[in-house]
């Protein structure tokens, strides 16, 4: 039936030829608009503001400011705390983008079957995602502190030494991507949940009856038929995780001990905010934004030559 | 649910169409960043003026200190900034050179009750930039050694008798650190997010991080000072490393540091908890006493609309009446050193506080790049030094290098 | 079905199998929501306590004494009726807004034919990749140039749309069968009917995944509503929670039951939002 019906499509847009392509582009020129609009305004304009600030020697409160060219981003190749933040951001992303594709994936999966608790369990995971970073860091600081928290204190009971995560340059980072990862994983799950309702039953049915197995099902069923959806998780946990912010500057203000923490964002908000230099923060901004468009325009073309 | 979403959507559109004006003419507008316990006593100050100056009621905005700095940016801009904002000393150089701001000078007179002769030396440099003043004091701290009287006792310390020299110091130090087992700290020194406490051992060994427009942080004076204390920290455990502000505040609060060196304000919070605890002037190190000073100073927008209005607001908050009120509800000591002995300071901390206000420095004070300084190449040395991840003498070396060229 | 009924000894085999699969996933679940939810426990908890027994050593999790005057400081201490009446106007706004201008361009984007249509979808993704710590100064000015400052327009008209929730909805549009529209194109139906009659009823859980992320995302933006707004009466919850974190005395019990208070309306919005995933299985039978 399925079959059927997708000639029956074919045969009925080649019939509507050039004049329903043409009134295609109208309609859907006006389902783009007001989205359009608003991007516009609010978000390209000052997209294109901040590559102006980035080529010129942004000073607090002056009425003209002077045109450097690439200076900001010649300054940036030179500095090493940029490097650093660089690297940090990369090593963020390198644990948080699988780690939090594969966790949410398999909670998805077993979230998805007849299970019992299943409610408690979605709406459980779930809770992270919807609570204020900035709050659940400061009970996380609580929880962790090695001389006062309850964690710590628990753990020393069973003999584990105490431990100071937050504070050693080598651990500061496996603790914040524990924590972004105990935020986020969630969020993704309840992406895969919205994908794997979008199954047909059939399929499963059918293998079912092939006697396959739930890996093979997996592979052969689950898997492709949630092309769309892994295409959005992994472009948006790419994006989001080399914009990591927020778990960072919650957890270690200041870069955390030796920066070892500092990632782009954080970067940026120090030189930016902190240190009033805007422009040289636009500059990284552009820079973050490069790499990040490079690989997103990676992702989808490698997913748009494996789709017909 | 469709007639509900449009009902919704009516809703918010005629709740935006429908938006309340935001400054209404006449209206002082005042941001800050008082946050916390002494909120309160802020706003009542604030409330105070408006009630009598009704022409001219101000109209408060409180956001958090890094939030406000990320307002002015925005604000100041694009001309929607605050008559007057509340902000750290640390950051009047830069407001100052900005060109955004009301040069002060003229309007400091005893007639406007803004007499500079009111304020301490200190105060006064830190106000002033190229020998303009820019900027009046809301409220001022000092720092002193909080020490725990029960951990005293068990150490066999007298509790009556905290230590006064920094040979003293370390002795008490040492005996109530205890590194086996269920740890406790004799000191706390926290590094970041935190009002500073390294600098104030090597103002206390005569060193600074800046001398004279130079880096000060590979003198002798300044090794030997962080050798000192650094050493304390890496071979005898006497604080936990990389310490921010309120975790310190914490392990002396629940008894497992003995000694910390914090402002007025921590007093309520750890009375609330029951703590038998006293405050001391911080013990004397080899170049004579001294302590940190910090405020919060109020400044002029220049675009002002009623300039007048704005220096008679300034002058509430110096007036005797708003400092006394602030120094007995929050344990500050009161910005004005006429009224450091007056029989109306009635809070027994602020008393305290007072005391040390003539020994009190301000750090960084006159750096427009203190953020850069403190950030980037303070903050960085003490935490590589009290990790041991390189001696003190490299570090403060390589520290100092990149001080002189942020210096230039 | 059929084929495991003909073969009763195989099926009891998987029986057992699949009864001990679903014994221990519940077991490894029960231990990560253990953990996730050990947090909010705390928080909870903490809500309850006076503040000088929060920070206390040994710790303990229990309130020795439980009191409520947490509570009581944040109804007394901040307008908390009115940043509640903001939140949600902010967020209950931004959510029905975006949903609608979302969906349109969503559908545009995977269900219509037109040139350029992949550079469009490039170009909409492209918002998502400058980060907010640099966009928000020229941000800044326009809302201030268009006179919104202050204002609910302010608060809800920058986030009318979101390039994130396009994505969202386009990748889940392009899921449902071409057959449907097509159908309906040849029975002669416009694209407004097309898009209001078969694809969003078609997208319960997509939708309601996303209204949940608009609603939450705005419900605890901290900074953009501070920025633009700056009278206490405009001001959103976590902006007026911000007022019991001093600059260095932390009021942790009150803090922990403002968000306590504040998590509470989410946690309802989600299991609300909940019925509509399990709505969307059912459908999902109806449409192959």
């Amino acid at each position: 039936m399925a079959a059927s019906s997708r000639q029956v499509g074919q045969r009925g847009t080649r019939r509507r030829g050039v004049a329903g392509r043409h009134r295609q582009t109208v309609t859907a020129m006006m389902f783009l608009a007001p989205s359009f609009v608003v991007l516009a305004i609010f978000v390209f304009w000052p997209i294109v503001q901040s590559v102006v600030l980035s080529l010129h020697e942004w000073r607090f409160g002056a009425e003209h400011q002077n045109f450097v060219g690439l200076a900001n981003y010649e300054k940036m190749w030179r500095d090493p705390r940029a490097w650093n933040a660089f690297w940090n951001t990369v090593y963020f992303t390198a644990f948080v983008v699988p780690l939090g594709v594969a966790i949410p994936l398999a909670l998805a999966l077993a979230l998805n079957a007849a299970i019992p608790f299943r409610a408690f369990f979605r709406a459980a995971i779930f809770l992270p995602v919807i609570a204020s970073f900035a709050i659940m860091a400061l009970a996380w600081r609580f929880l962790l502190d090695p001389d006062i928290g309850i964690l710590t204190y628990w753990l020393s009971f069973f003999g584990f030494p105490r431990f100071s995560p937050l504070r050693d340059p080598d651990w500061a980072m496996p603790a914040v991507i524990v924590v972004a990862l105990w935020k986020n994983i969630g969020f993704n799950m309840v992406i895969y949940l919205a994908g794997l309702q979008a199954i047909p039953e059939e399929l499963y049915e059918a293998a079912r009856i092939d006697n396959a197995g739930r890996w093979r099902q997996f592979w052969s069923i689950t898997w492709p038929q949630l092309k769309a959806t892994n295409v959005f998780v992994f472009v948006i946990s790419i994006i989001a995780a080399f914009q990591v912010f927020d778990p960072v500057f919650v957890l270690t203000p200041n870069g955390g001990p030796l920066f070892s923490t500092e990632t782009l964002v954080t970067f940026i908000y120090r030189q930016g905010i902190t240190q009033f230099d805007l422009s040289y923060a636009a500059s990284i901004g552009f820079v973050l934004f490069a790499i990040v468009l490079v690989l997103t325009v990676i992702q989808l073309w490698f997913t748009r030559t494996g789709r017909e | 649910m469709n007639a509900w979403i449009k009902a919704a959507t009516g809703a918010a559109l005629s709740a935006a169409l429908t938006l309340p004006l935001a400054t209404q003419a006449g209206e002082l507008t005042f941001w800050n960043g008082f946050t916390g316990p002494d909120r309160p006593t802020i706003e009542a100050v604030t409330a105070e003026f408006s009630a009598a100056n009704p022409d001219t009621p101000v109209a408060m905005d409180i956001v958090p200190w890094d939030s406000l700095m990320q307002k002015l940016l925005t604000a100041l801009g694009s001309g929607s900034g605050p008559d007057v904002v509340g902000i750290n000393f640390a950051f009047l150089p830069q407001f100052a050179k900005s060109g955004l701001i009301m040069d002060l000078t003229d309007h400091l007179t005893a007639e406007n009750d803004l007499d500079p002769a009111n304020w301490s030396e200190g105060l006064r440099s830190v106000l002033q930039v190229d020998g303009r003043y820019y900027a009046t004091p809301i409220n001022y701290a000092t720092l002193l050694m909080y020490y725990n009287k029960d951990l005293f006792a068990e150490a066999g310390l007298d509790p009556d008798n905290p230590p006064a020299t920094w040979d003293a110091w370390i002795e008490a130090i040492r005996a109530t650190t205890i590194s086996e087992g269920e740890a406790q700290y004799g000191l706390t020194l926290p590094d970041h997010q935190t009002i500073p406490n390294w600098p104030i051992l090597l103002w206390g060994n005569g060193a600074d991080i800046v001398v004279e427009g130079a880096s000060g942080l590979s003198e002798p004076a300044a090794i030997e000072a962080l050798e000192l204390w650094s050493g304390l920290v890496v071979n005898e455990k006497i604080s936990p490393v990389g310490l921010t502000g309120a975790e310190a505040d914490k392990l002396f609060e629940t008894g497992k540091a003995a000694m910390g060196i914090t402002g007025p304000w921590m007093t309520n919070g750890f009375t609330a908890a029951g703590l038998n605890y006293d405050v001391t002037p911080i013990p004397v190190g080899p170049a004579g006493p001294v302590t940190l000073g910090d405020t919060i100073v109020l400044l002029v927008n220049k675009d002002t609309d009623d300039p007048e209005a704005a220096i008679k607001f300034l002058a509430h908050w110096n007036s005797k009446e708003a400092q006394l009120r602030l120094a007995n509800e929050t344990g500050f000591p009161p910005s004005r050193t006429d009224l450091s002995t007056s029989t109306e300071l009635t809070n027994p901390w602020a008393a305290k506080f007072a005391a040390v206000v003539p020994q009190s420095r301000f750090n960084l004070a006159g750096q427009d790049k203190f953020s850069q300084i403190n950030d980037d190449v303070f903050t960085p040395l003490i935490q590589t030094i009290t990790l041991g991840r390189a001696s003190v003498e490299d570090a403060a070396n390589a520290a100092s290098e990149q001080l002189g060229s942020l210096l230039q | 079905m059929a084929a495991i009924t003909l073969n009763p000894p195989a099926r009891r085999g998987v029986a057992v199998q699949s009864r001990l699969w679903t014994l221990m996933t519940l077991a490894v679940l029960a231990v990560i929501a253990l953990a996730v939810l050990f947090p909010f426990v705390w928080m909870i908890l903490t809500s309850f306590k006076p503040e000088a027994q929060i920070a206390q050593f040994p710790p303990r999790l229990m309130p020795e004494t439980w009191t409520l005057e947490n509570y009581q400081n944040v109804w007394s201490r901040i307008p908390f009726a009115r940043l509640l009446l903001n939140s949600i106007i902010m967020a209950g706004g931004v959510t029905i807004i975006s949903l609608l201008l979302d969906s349109m361009a969503a559908y545009a984007l995977s269900r219509l034919r037109f040139p350029g249509r992949d550079v469009i979808f490039v170009a909409i993704l492209v918002a998502l990749m400058l980060p907010f710590q640099v966009m928000f100064i020229p941000l800044f000015v326009i809302v201030h140039d268009l006179g919104m400052l202050d204002s609910y327009s302010g608060l809800i008209v920058p986030r009318a749309t979101n390039a994130f929730g396009i994505f969202l909805l386009r990748q889940f549009f392009m899921t449902l069968p071409k057959e449907l529209d097509e159908a309906a194109r040849i029975d002669g139906a416009s694209e407004f009917a097309i898009y209001r009659k078969i694809i969003l009823p078609l997208s319960g859980p997509a939708l309601a995944t996303l209204a949940i992320f608009h609603f939450m995302y705005n419900w605890n933006d901290f900074l953009w509503p501070l920025l633009i707004t700056s009278s206490p009466d405009m001001r959103t919850l976590p902006a007026g929670l911000a007022l019991f974190v001093g600059q260095h005395v932390v009021e942790y019990g009150v803090v922990m039951a403002g968000a306590t208070l504040t998590l509470l309306p989410l946690l309802v919005a989600f299991l609300f939002a909940q019925r509509y995933f399990i709505q969307g299985i059912a459908m999902s039978g109806i449409k192959g």
